[in-house]
């Protein structure tokens, strides 16, 4: 589904004397079946943006475009909870989350509140255990036993339990170790090209950022500051207080200070084959 | 005394499920070592163990005394930690106060409670904040607040289970960089459990945890110095690490980098 946010804006307390606004102006244009990776620092706004995208919080200035569906400030309860059935989101703090005892109930839970139908539920529950890699031995553990990492993960199930169209994920490199990290960049890189999901990350983890997504847009201060291809950003762009990606800094490094003619990468074999040949 | 922490022989089972099998642990005084582990390797375990909120079949010995529910109140006048999201256990309205409050019951008058606070704030970067209610801080700048509140009281032994996560790397530099000065001037030992393979080169010694046990125990180099062995594990090389590796594979360069300035100037003579 194609996504097109036009002059948004979010006001926190809006009309009372307590107003606070996080967002304004932003504009957004997210094709269909892409990988955008949106970052900013802690305080940017892209929680609260992630929030709104994924229609826990509603706009209080702009409209949202999801397919053929405006999302604006008059809208129809219905018509958010048919859009709500289609998207799937993690939340930066999903750990508190967790409302049921095991497993098993947490993903039947989500299975119930988007109302969807399968043939076999039980099926269904196991098939979102086996896609993101947690063993079957786990079906029946207490949530509060596992490990943070292993909660990430049983969110990604109860998140593709579902089959939403779009995928918004806060901070998914968050918690997770490296090993869990490449996991989960196969697992997205999977959903956008099999199964043609629209995949929306937040982070601050540019490192992240820099292996899966295709175009990247900077939230600062609660507006988009600079949008463009994932190299061009990381090339050019003013970050602030977000660290490069650490392939990047090598990079940038080797150009500038010894002029070196390697080009901008996102995986290490590349980089390495670029440094083999402007060494040797 | 070399080692301010020693355990032998531990295994500990959560229900039925067995986490630690026969784990020996042994921490060096005055040094930073990072234990790494992937998630679910048990890293939240033995930190509770360390701290006494589970038991298990082994004693514990830090700095030449055995802990035991009885002498807990004294290993926590020795341990100060931060735990893992810990963001919502502040009890005070101002971050003053909070600060404060390790140090009350300790007879020392409000004028060098007030000079302590002021000089771990300052240290840290968050003396702007001390007016401040914690509970609407950023988690970032909570994080340093847990931080300073370890430290107020001058623990030996400072334990970090994944508190600096919400850092950017600026600030998780400045930090290390204020742990490094206590360790060399104040005797501090720091202990910090992390998945992040990245964190552990700012670290003299690291232990990594995997399969219910320490798998490999080391100063940084000698831990990423085999490959192999680090293969067995279910973490990943930091990156400047396995780019030495491969550009070792072809001859381009001949030992390990830490640091990318270094590699770089190497590289292009």
């Amino acid at each position: 589904m194609e996504i097109k946010v036009n002059h948004l804006g979010y006001t926190y307390n809006n009309k009372t004397k307590l107003k606070e606004e996080v967002l304004k102006d932003i504009n957004l244009e997210i094709k269909d079946n892409t990988i955008i990776g949106i970052i900013g620092s802690k305080a940017s706004g892209k929680t609260t943006l992630a929030k709104v995208l994924a229609l826990q919080k509603l706009p209080t200035d702009g409209e949202i475009q999801m397919g053929t569906i405006t999302v604006g400030q008059k809208n129809d309860r219905d018509m958010i909870k048919n859009l709500k059935q289609q998207i799937g989101f993690i939340d930066e703090y999903y750990y508190e989350s967790f409302i049921y005892d095991t497993v098993y109930n947490e993903i039947e839970y989500m299975l119930n509140t988007h109302e969807y139908v399968t043939l076999n539920h039980e099926k269904r529950i196991k098939d979102s255990l086996k896609i993101v890699g947690l063993s079957m031995e786990l079906l029946n553990r207490h949530v509060s036993t596992l490990s943070q990492g292993e909660k990430k993960k049983l969110m990604l199930a109860k998140m593709l339990s579902y089959n939403p169209k779009i995928i918004i994920i806060d901070e998914p490199s968050l918690d997770l170790d490296k090993h869990s990290q490449n996991e989960l960049i196969k697992l997205l890189k999977m959903m956008q090209l099999r199964y043609h999901k629209t995949i929306i990350l937040f982070s601050s983890d540019t490192d992240f950022i820099n292996r899966l997504a295709e175009y990247v847009y900077v939230i600062e201060n609660g507006t988009v500051k600079e949008q463009g291809e994932k190299y061009e950003i990381f090339k050019n762009g003013d970050l602030e207080a977000l660290d490069l990606p650490l392939i990047t800094s090598f990079i940038k490094l080797a150009r500038l200070k010894k002029h070196a003619k390697i080009e901008y990468r996102d995986d290490i074999y590349d980089l390495m084959k670029d440094v083999y040949r402007s060494v040797r | 005394m070399k080692n301010i922490l020693e355990l032998k022989n531990l295994s500990f089972k959560y229900d039925q499920e067995l986490i630690f099998d026969n784990l020996d642990l042994i921490i060096a005084k005055n040094k930073f070592t990072t234990v790494l582990g992937s998630s679910g390797s048990g890293k939240t375990t033995l930190v509770k163990l360390l701290m006494g909120e589970l038991t298990g079949d082994r004693v514990i010995i830090f700095n030449g005394m055995a802990i035991t529910q009885d002498n807990l109140p004294e290993l926590y006048t020795l341990v100060g930690a931060i735990f893992e999201n810990q963001y919502d256990t502040f009890i005070f309205k101002t971050v003053f106060e909070e600060l404060a409050f390790p140090l009350e019951n300790k007879n020392y008058s409000s004028l060098e409670i007030e000079k302590k606070v002021k000089a771990i704030s300052e240290s840290l970067n968050i003396s702007h904040l001390l007016k401040q209610n914690p509970n609407t801080l950023q988690t970032s700048d909570k994080e340093l607040v847990n931080l300073a509140e370890a430290l107020i009281k001058n623990p030996q032994i400072l334990i970090i289970d994944e508190g600096l996560k919400a850092l950017d790397k600026k600030t998780k530099e400045q930090v290390i960089d204020v742990l490094k000065e206590k360790i060399k001037k104040q005797h501090l030992t720091v202990i910090y459990f992390t998945h992040n393979v990245e964190d552990s080169l700012y670290s003299d010694d690291i232990i990594v945890l995997d399969n219910k046990k320490v798998l490999i125990h080391g100063s940084k180099e000698t831990v990423y110095r085999d490959e192999e062995v680090f293969n067995k594990t279910h973490l990943e090389l930091p990156f400047i690490i396995d780019l030495s590796k491969k550009l070792q594979f072809y001859n381009m360069i001949d030992q390990d980098y830490f640091s990318m300035e270094k590699m770089v100037n190497d590289l292009w003579k």
